[in-house]
């Protein structure tokens, strides 16, 4: 069972790896979705203040925000908004890093769910077990290898997912419990293929400690 | 017409009729390529039309590997509640009956449906 010193390491998504193909790069080399999640996170270095590249994208993204926080105030209250801007940013975020496409549905089909919005559903499954924190969560082409998946593979998937979990749970019991989670989800609510989940315990921390974390 | 040579009006029917189907959110909106555009845009003083950048985004009609037959793609986000398989299959349903009307002559089309997001 793998430990990690940093539990907050794991606490990504599928999309975090250093390099997914499809990224969008400004013509001053940087990739756009670095550039908008440095100035979210407010760590914007000199070249963003300066470069007009960064600037208009930064410009465009805080026009897209205005935009959003206008269609929340005019959506009908009975709706669900609270989280509606974050939703939208969420689906800006995944067109930016969508990550590997996946096999939707049996192997004759030809669709197909970008990987960063199946591993939001399976983080969101097995977060709803009490006592687990989700951390990245990773989806393969079954057979494929993690270093160098082949292009629109068909086949059942595989899942990696890390949990952070409460000292008060039975690890073994958890894990089969947040497998079950995601092969329900997979074909609940996506219609996936899965082949396998493997579940990594990156951390076990006191109950307290997990609460804090929030849902995500 | 597209790169592919294909009307104008046919990728517009076919995401009209994928917007219709019920679970679709949106065509994919094809955001990161308008704030691209923009910023080439401003770059080389052109103006970009925002509703081809949207519709190249989110439904693209090329020519399929037989000769004469379609290969359509379709990038959608869907809504939560509805299983993403079924509203897929939907959709390659509501294109299926698109295609024919404008393209009499061809053999059905290759459709291609990629879910890029969940709201």
């Amino acid at each position: 069972m793998a430990m990690n010193a940093d539990p907050n390491s794991g606490s990504t998504d599928a999309t975090d790896s250093a390099d997914v193909p499809g990224e969008e790069l400004l013509p001053c080399g940087r990739k756009l979705g670095d550039v908008w999640r440095q100035w979210e996170d407010g760590l914007a270095d000199p070249h963003t203040r300066t470069c007009p590249h960064c600037s208009a994208a930064l410009h465009d993204l805080d026009r897209l925000q205005d935009v959003v926080r206008r269609a929340r105030a005019e959506e009908p209250p009975q709706e669900d908004t609270g989280a509606l801007v974050d939703r939208v940013m969420d689906v800006v975020r995944l067109e930016l890093r969508p990550g590997r496409t996946l096999p939707l549905g049996a192997s004759a089909e030809d669709d197909w769910i970008v990987e960063a919005a199946a591993a939001k559903v399976f983080r969101a499954a097995a977060d709803s077990l009490p006592g687990v924190r989700t951390g990245s969560c990773r989806i393969a082409p079954a057979g494929s290898g993690a270093a160098a998946p082949a292009r629109r593979a068909r086949g059942p998937v595989a899942v990696r997912v890390e949990i952070v979990v409460a000292a008060t749970v039975n690890l073994q019991r958890i894990a089969e419990q947040v497998r079950e989670e995601v092969f329900a989800a997979a074909d609940g609510l996506l219609g996936m293929e899965v082949g396998s989940v493997d579940v990594t315990v990156t951390d076990v921390v006191p109950e307290d400690d997990l609460a804090e974390g929030g849902p995500r | 017409m597209t790169a592919d040579g294909e009307p104008v009006e046919l990728t517009e029917r076919i995401a009209q009729a994928v917007a219709g189907v019920p679970g679709v959110a949106f065509l994919r909106p094809g955001l990161a390529g308008l704030l691209r555009s923009s910023v080439a845009a401003r770059a080389t003083g052109r103006r970009v039309n925002p509703e081809e950048s949207r519709a190249k985004s989110a439904v693209r009609v090329g020519q399929g590997s037989a000769p004469g037959t379609l290969a359509i793609e379709v990038s959608v986000v869907l809504r939560r509640g509805h299983r993403a398989v079924d509203v897929t299959r939907e959709i390659r349903a509501a294109v299926r009956r698109t295609v024919p009307a404008e393209a009499e002559n061809r053999p059905p089309a290759r459709v291609t449906i990629t879910v890029t997001g969940l709201v």
